[in-house]
């Protein structure tokens, strides 16, 4: 079913016969488009690596100080929506615009994308590899290279191929940068011209790029690292403790500082001429879409969730995929097959929440998946036929036992579905009702037109409930350890 | 309570049969371990009598009752104890033991269990504070509380270190006799199977090698792989005529005739003044016993049993004999 709106586009596309396809593809502006997004992405990515692997070292293996606080402050800019933390910047220096803005932004919002893997892999990797190198003869800086570098890089491959996919399917940073990248180049196609087979076209060469990525990165992951049981040793860092803690610091000023005190700033100097009651009410759209989509979703990933967890196998790869699969889908992709899609089979449906809604399952199922996924593995199935030898039928096991340990998991993957729906701007920019604007889209309309001090408010709404995802993740994450 | 009776079962995935043609039984109140090496289809058989895996042909009776497949898990009154015992991570000790109990009768009943395991003023604890022992006791206790029938224990100690493992294989079994509850447990441990139970059925490639009481298993074993499996042994080739075998370690009395295996268990070799002259390569020392490996003086290579204080070192020289008769295992042609 998520699958259908893309084959229709795909029809779409062709439905003008393969000249026209070829004419668009040819086009310099098209090669333009995708030189622009791969260039984008590739300068991020690097420097995400090179910034994830540094500070993810620094807070796992140094002896840096205060880098437990570190090690949570380093992660939340993860949940400041690009266009959030693009909002920030450019009302704080509107020159900062183009590939700099872009680059500054998307990289300063997805480092954390390559963090989290290479710590968890520095924190599991056997240290015994490493204080055999050192016995052997290779000084700790020859270690670092030869073999906690290896051992970290299908964690670092896995963390850069996710920037990759960000910052190609990105929409808010760029538009608001107003760098013509690929996703922006889709939209303003759809809203010039009468004829939107192009951007169904463009549409569809994004996600081709995508999966070009994805493969690519499975191709180059290599071996994963052998777990080791003890924690590793701490590296004094000696001499560049204090550049270490200042570069630290900054980095944290950069992504959490400058959103906070620009959108403070706003809020108390800027004249705005917003009512408190707009808020409410666009607050009050933006929880009533998400949630329908984020139950919609969950009722579609239970079934698959269910199945993968239960049963070893294909399945459980191809959800796997999967979720792979659901990163590299472009929420403009989404949103604009399911506009073709819409209009030609569902007309009475384009535009109505249940069409948005649905976008959302497109978009997030894997997520949902992944969480249902998680939760009933929480239930193994010994636990199930114990209960059933001490008498309990199917039903009274499935109340008492599965239920309960895998709730909290599901609970928390509907929450997670319900924000994400919550911030998501390009499908919902496409598909929303007529008339109905959630927080993301009333920031994104009023940055455009440079209207700072009335953005400010949506901006601290969507900052906050983008917020609370990071402390519902990191804590069920942590029991889960 | 009623035994538990096994005939001609067949069981299997697919069309690949993991049991053939398994017979044994349990009388009441009895323990049976099913000893096997793993693969041999324990897993399986204990799923099959539990109500989880269907049999194929053959029968299970439980007393004068014939679990058919139709019969599930839930109406079977057999207990289950997992490895490493399965507890339900979001109930406590007490909701654990009293899963099983209908409301009203769990309060005395639980205390009842907790005390029998040994772990009373427990109930309120959560498993994931409990030890690898004190969580296999709980895990004891929840499959006891309904007063099943038959209890099935599936390596129920295997996660466990050598010192506790023995003290707790004691525990279980004392609190198995004193629940009065039949019992089988599966384990692929031999020291394990002889020391707990009162029967053992040896399984081999999903075939019973052997059915018997301990003391027969290591004593007089169907074939050379029992013997072999269920404990430590030095063999020799030899031909067996009137009850006498020719073995590099002397003339010695056995059963059998013809061409076979000679086996003798280290324990049975005695070293002293009497028998047949070798040299002391090592000694291994285990604490409560040690093991001397010897060289004959034809090259051949043994090692005996010492308990006790160990009388040589390596390099001495000491003559070695066998106390009682040695195994024969004749040739099959």
């Amino acid at each position: 079913m998520a699958v259908l709106p893309l084959a229709y586009l795909a029809v779409r596309s062709f439905e003008r016969g393969g000249g026209v396809v070829w004419d668009v593809l040819a086009r310099t502006r098209t090669a333009e488009l995708a030189l622009r997004s791969l260039s984008l992405a590739v300068a991020v990515t690097a420097a995400c690596l090179v910034l994830g692997v540094l500070s993810a070292w620094l807070v796992t293996r140094s002896d840096l100080v205060g880098r437990r606080a570190f090690g949570v402050l380093l992660v939340l800019p993860l949940a400041v929506p690009s266009y959030v933390a693009g909002f920030t910047w450019i009302s704080v220096a509107p020159d900062l615009t183009g590939f700099a803005g872009a680059f500054v932004v998307l990289t300063l919002v997805s480092y954390p994308y390559v963090l989290l893997p290479v710590a968890a892999a520095l924190r599991t990797a056997d240290p015994a590899v490493e204080e055999v190198a050192r016995s052997l003869g290779r000084t700790s800086r020859q270690v670092f290279l030869s073999v906690t570098l290896r051992q970290v890089r299908p964690a670092a491959l896995a963390g850069g191929l996710l920037v990759a996919l960000y910052v190609l399917s990105d929409f808010g940073a760029v538009s608001l940068m107003r760098y013509e990248a690929f996703t922006l180049g889709i939209y303003t196609s759809y809203r010039a011209t009468f004829d939107r087979t192009p951007a169904a076209i463009l549409g569809l060469v994004l996600v081709v790029l995508a999966v070009a990525l994805t493969v690519g990165e499975r191709r180059a992951r290599g071996v994963v690292a052998h777990r080791g049981r003890r924690q590793p040793l701490t590296v004094p860092l000696g001499r560049a403790r204090l550049p270490a803690l200042a570069g630290t610091a900054v980095l944290i000023v950069l992504t959490l500082g400058v959103p906070v005190v620009s959108l403070v700033w706003w809020l108390v100097a800027g004249t705005s001429t917003v009512e408190v009651s707009d808020v409410l009410a666009t607050t009050g759209n933006t929880v009533a879409v998400s949630a329908f989509g984020a139950v919609l979703t969950l009722l579609l990933a239970l079934p698959v969730g269910i199945l993968a967890a239960r049963y070893r196998g294909r399945l459980a790869r191809g959800v796997e995929l999967a979720s792979f699969a659901g990163h590299a889908l472009p929420g403009i992709t989404v949103g604009l097959a399911l506009v073709f899609f819409g209009i030609r089979f569902a007309p009475g449906l384009y535009q109505t929440a249940p069409m948005l809604a649905f976008a959302y399952a497109v978009l997030f199922l894997p997520l949902a998946v992944g969480a249902v996924r998680t939760g009933v593995a929480q239930a193994p199935p010994v636990l199930e036929d114990v209960s059933r030898s001490l008498g309990h039928g199917r039903w009274h096991t499935g109340l008492r036992v599965t239920v309960p340990l895998a709730a909290p998991g599901i609970l928390a993957g509907t929450a997670l579905v319900f924000l994400t729906c919550a911030k998501e701007l390009p499908a919902t920019l496409l598909l929303r009702p007529t008339g109905v604007d959630t927080l993301a889209t009333e920031l994104w309309t009023r940055t455009e037109v440079a209207a700072y001090a009335a953005a400010a408010p949506y901006a601290a709404v969507l900052l906050v409930v983008a917020a609370i995802p990071a402390v519902v993740l990191d804590r069920y994450l942590g029991g889960e350890r | 309570m009623s035994g538990l009776t096994v005939k001609r079962l067949v069981a299997g995935y697919g069309g690949d049969p993991v049991l053939r043609e398994v017979d044994f039984e349990v009388p009441e109140g009895g323990l049976l371990a099913v000893l096997g090496p793993s693969g041999c289809g324990k897993t399986t058989l204990l799923r099959v009598l539990a109500g989880f895996h269907p049999v194929t042909s053959g029968e299970v009776w439980l007393g004068e009752r014939l679990l058919t497949s139709d019969v599930p898990p839930e109406r079977r009154g057999i207990g289950i104890v997992p490895q490493e015992g399965a507890l339900f991570p979001h109930l406590t000790v007490a909701g654990n033991v009293g899963f099983g109990l209908r409301r009203g009768e769990r309060g005395d009943r639980v205390e009842e269990l907790l005390d029998l395991v040994g772990l009373s003023g427990f109930g309120a604890r959560m498993p994931a504070q409990l030890s690898g022992g004190q969580a296999q006791r709980v895990a004891l206790a929840r499959a006891l509380a309904p007063r099943p029938a038959v209890v099935l224990l599936d390596e129920p100690f295997s996660a466990l270190d050598a010192g506790l493992r023995e003290e707790l294989r004691a525990d279980v079994r004392a609190t198995l006799k004193a629940a009065g509850a039949t019992a089988l447990l599966v384990t692929h441990d031999q020291e394990e199977a002889l020391g707990i139970a009162d029967h053992v059925v040896v399984l081999r490639d999903g075939a019973v090698a052997q059915f018997a009481r301990p003391q027969t298993i290591y004593t007089s074993p169907a074939d050379l792989g029992v013997a072999l499996f269920v404990g430590e042994a030095v063999t020799f080739a030899g031909v067996a005529r009137a009850g006498l075998v020719e073995t590099p370690l002397g003339t010695l009395r056995t059963s059998g005739d013809g061409p076979g295996t000679v086996l003798v268990r280290p324990e049975q070799l005695i070293l002293g003044s009497t028998g047949v002259p070798s040299t002391v390569d090592d000694v291994r020392f285990h604490g409560h016993d040690a093991t001397v490996l010897l060289r004959l003086a034809d090259g051949t290579r043994v090692r005996a049993r010492v308990q006790g204080r160990v009388p040589v070192r390596a390099g001495d020289s000491i003559s070695v004999s066998v106390d009682g008769t040695a195994l024969f295992f004749a040739d099959t042609p």
